[in-house]
């Protein structure tokens, strides 16, 4: 019997897009960011961007000038994975903008820019 | 001598199911339809009150630890065509009735002239291993008396039906085996005829009388006439693309995209040859190794992926999916005889789409996939980042 020759070769994937990113991070008492490590350099004073590599030479931390906004989302709770977060968009005090979230279900920093 | 033979697996999706999940075994286990009525049950679910057509929730009242499965035909079918494909081997004549049940042409096989016996143990040893330790096979003079024979033979151990002995061999086998309504068979068991020889004893006439042209078809196949011929099984070769997703889709927006990829990589397939399509079949592949499949024939050809995209929205967007989905496929079953297409007049507009398609096919060329992608929203209005927006393969 001769195999089945019309048989796609190999599957079409479809990519999500703006995934978070891991950060190590450093709060005060309350929980609120003071300084964070992204993996990659961030983007220079301007817009919240996203943290692109090869911008400002190798990570190190940045320091938190004011956190301009917070907000929280909780979804899926009825999902195997549901979703709590709680957003904070923080200005630097190099002058850039970035958005990072507290991951309450695996209890760790990510970043993730949020229109 | 017998010439057509007949193999038979009971309870074949149940099996399938064992096969997948081993330590289900000795536990009652039924499978149920899209809308949960029970379609197979276990041996131990019968003894338990369990039956066919039963709600499951009925079900699940009378045996508190029954396990209720979806019923997965994609599965069943693809064993099966495993099934049938070792049979070829044997048979180049093969009428597949149903899944578990198939019938095999064995006139003038090579097998044949050592007997009907190593006939018989050639096509179990021509099954795959493991379904020879549950394969029921039987042969005789036709369709009928083989699969009683084979009812009748023990695993291991096929039957078979000199033509001289058919009327006495049926004479003592269940009146219930003969195929005929749930209401025949139920005015037969209140004539208190439970045998086929019972019924083959009576006057043609008088069961005609009784039952019509039905009648007159069992008391036919209680005497052992079957003029039914063998209808050989149509391989399906579907042209199949398949789209597998990162994450488990749970929305029907992602899945509605996925179909327009679909029906945009199934009509670049030059299996197609320009042909219209006329049937698809779409396949989901659930989380939990669950499976939903449906099978959409158009009233005419559809002749733009667009157009075909749009019939398998209707599909996905009707459909109650019992959990997410991580892979979805699309078979293209028939197609439709060649319709006379009228050319564009937006030439230019055309020129530049064949330009861009030849510049993928380089990139594909070069470097085995293409680079480039499409940004799509899938759930613009979702409050998580990463579901907003998505990549597909650009393919324009």
């Amino acid at each position: 019997m001769v195999p089945r020759s019309r048989e796609a070769v190999g599957p079409r994937r479809i990519r999500a897009v703006n995934e978070p990113r891991r950060l190590d991070m450093k709060t005060d008492g309350a929980g609120v960011p003071v300084a964070f490590r992204p993996e990659t350099p961030l983007p220079g004073p301007g817009r919240p961007g996203r943290i692109r590599a090869g911008w400002n030479g190798p990570a190190h931390w940045y320091r938190v000038e004011q956190v301009l906004d917070m907000w929280r989302i909780d979804e899926g709770w009825w999902r195997p994975r549901p979703i709590h977060r709680t957003y904070y968009r923080l200005f630097l005090r190099h002058g850039a903008v970035v958005d990072v979230y507290f991951d309450e279900v695996d209890g760790r920093w990510y970043e993730q820019r949020y229109d | 001598m017998g010439t057509i033979a007949c193999v038979y697996i009971p309870a074949f999706p149940l099996q399938v199911e064992l096969e997948r999940r081993p330590t289900l075994r000795g536990t009652p286990v039924a499978l149920v339809s899209e809308a949960e009525r029970v379609l197979w049950a276990s041996a131990d679910a019968e003894k338990a009150g369990v039956q066919r057509d039963m709600p499951a929730r009925q079900a699940l009242a009378l045996c508190r630890h029954l396990t209720v499965l979806a019923y997965d035909g994609a599965a069943y079918r693809t064993a099966w065509d495993d099934v049938l494909r070792a049979l070829y081997a044997v048979s180049p004549v093969i009428e597949s009735a149903a899944e578990g049940l198939a019938f095999l042409d064995v006139r003038g096989l090579p097998a044949l002239t050592e007997g009907p016996a190593a006939m018989m143990q050639a096509i179990a040893a021509a099954l795959p291993s493991r379904w020879q330790k549950l394969a029921h096979i039987g042969m005789a003079v036709n369709k009928f008396v083989a699969h009683v024979a084979a009812r009748r033979a023990e695993p291991g151990s096929p039957r078979w039906v000199r033509p001289g002995d058919t009327s006495t061999f049926l004479a003592f086998q269940p009146l219930k085996w003969v195929p005929a309504s749930a209401e025949i068979h139920r005015r037969l068991h209140l004539l208190g005829l439970n045998l086929m020889g019972q019924l083959a004893r009576l006057p043609r006439e008088a069961v005609e009388a009784q039952f019509g042209k039905a009648g007159g078809r069992i008391w036919s196949l209680c005497r052992g006439e079957d003029d039914e011929p063998l209808r050989p099984h149509r391989w399906e070769q579907p042209v199949t693309e398949r789209i597998a997703f990162p994450e488990p889709a749970v929305t029907r927006d992602v899945l509605i995209i996925a179909c327009e990829r679909l029906a945009a990589a199934v009509w670049k397939r030059p299996e197609r040859r320009e042909r219209p399509v006329r049937q698809v079949r779409l396949r989901a592949r659930l989380s939990g190794e669950a499976g939903w499949e449906r099978t959409l024939t158009l009233k005419q050809g559809v002749t733009t992926p667009r157009r075909l995209a749009f019939c398998l929205r209707q599909v996905v967007e009707g459909q109650p999916f019992s959990g997410a989905v991580e892979e979805l496929a699309l078979d293209v079953l028939a197609f439709a005889e060649g319709t006379g297409l009228q050319g564009s007049l937006f030439r230019a507009h055309r020129d530049t789409k064949e330009r861009l398609a030849e510049a993928v096919r380089e990139l594909k060329a070069r470097y085995g996939y293409s680079p480039i992608h499409r940004l799509v929203e899938v759930e613009p209005w979702s409050r998580v980042p990463e579901r907003r927006l998505a990549l597909v393969e650009y393919e324009p």
